[in-house]
């Protein structure tokens, strides 16, 4: 929700490595971001900032190879929950980009692919077969691109969430 | 791989200290046979209230060693420090590092600082203050390695990261902290 972004970010790991050359933190071993709503779970989460000092933060594997995203709606009791092997949060833009066996779930909407972007401003979510139009590359798990599937429910008028989804082959961005 | 910046903490310089102690023991040392304190620990020469500073060959201050006590004892060629305040002015970014006490061993290759451990790196052009804190920490100045085993916090800029041990390692500028390791990064102001 909108609230979390005046929030502190706040990590728990096994081990954190301050990189005073690189200018990041690594946090490994059962990490777990929260900022107000937002949680991300991640066996590695790399935390590097820009020269405004805000965060950036890369989380790779979890549970069956997979990170984990979730955050609350605004003023709504829902929440967007997502999963993929790799996921990109910039705390500026407030964007969150999964790679890589993405799901993302909203309510009883849900959106597979390759790649998914989250904007949590417009509360707005893409699925694609890669960034910008761009198709990532196959991996040993995902040996062919999968298509991009989207399970979208009707909904009534009023409960109809200001965010449909957007599933779009390759879209010009 | 030697770390283009400077390291983040010049633990290196410690060596410096034993260096100091060398030169004391040998300036006092009267090798009197009948010496009794061989078999205790005994200090052969003490100094108190003491400020040492070094200097390049062009003048310039590179360090201050501030102590309210230093025992050096023959038994084991030790030295111990009370209230040591080292100050290493390399770079833009001096740096302090203070505890409750500092021992030594004979040749200055270990330096165990012990009580309200700080290293603090004061801040520069685009880094902020850097505070290292724990409660007891070993150094090995020439390996450019620390560590500890007690709850110890890292504070750089307004974000903290904190864990039950640290090891620190100058040569590739990281401070890998274990255990519960924790961090807070604040939440940057729009202007």
């Amino acid at each position: 929700e909108r609230a979390d972004r005046n929030q502190p970010v706040n990590l728990e790991a096994d081990r954190i490595t301050a990189d005073d050359a690189r200018k990041i933190h690594v946090f490994e071993g059962k990490v777990v971001l929260t900022q107000g709503t937002l949680t991300i779970r991640a066996d590695k989460l790399v935390v590097s900032q820009d020269a405004e000092g805000y965060q950036k933060g890369i989380a790779t594997g979890g549970p069956n190879g997979l990170a984990h995203f979730r955050q609350k709606r605004e003023g709504r009791a829902e929440y967007i929950e997502g999963e993929a092997e790799r996921i990109e949060h910039d705390a500026k833009s407030e964007k969150s980009e999964f790679f890589l066996h993405a799901r993302v779930r909203s309510g009883s909407d849900e959106v597979r692919g390759q790649y998914v972007i989250y904007d949590a401003r417009s509360e707005t979510y893409l699925v694609s077969n890669g960034p910008g139009g761009s198709t990532l590359p196959s991996t040993r798990k995902q040996p062919a691109p999968e298509r991009v599937r989207a399970v979208i429910h009707p909904k009534n008028r009023e409960e109809s969430s200001p965010s449909a989804p957007v599933a779009a082959p390759n879209p010009a961005n | 791989m030697r770390s283009s910046g400077a390291a983040l903490f010049p633990i290196a310089l410690l060596a410096a200290l034993a260096g100091l102690t060398f030169w004391l023991s040998s300036a006092t040392n009267d090798n009197d046979p009948k010496r009794r304190a061989k078999e205790r620990h005994d200090p052969d020469f003490t100094v108190e209230n003491f400020t040492v500073e070094r200097f390049d060959d062009q003048g310039t201050k590179t360090q201050t060693l501030k102590a309210r006590q230093m025992n050096h004892f023959p038994d084991d060629e030790s030295t111990e420090v009370t209230f040591p305040e080292l100050t290493y002015f390399t770079g833009d970014r001096p740096t302090q590092i203070d505890a409750r006490s500092a021992w030594l061993n004979k040749d200055g290759k270990e330096v165990r600082l012990k009580g309200n451990v700080r290293l603090v790196k004061a801040a520069g052009a685009g880094h902020p203050q850097t505070v290292l804190q724990t409660e007891a920490l070993t150094v090995f100045p020439e390996e450019e390695l620390a560590r500890g085993n007690t709850p110890v916090t890292l504070r750089q800029g307004g974000s903290v990261v904190s864990g039950d041990r640290i090891e620190y390692r100058g040569k590739e500028n990281l401070a890998i902290l274990e255990g519960r390791a924790r961090g807070t990064f604040p939440r940057v102001q729009k202007q």
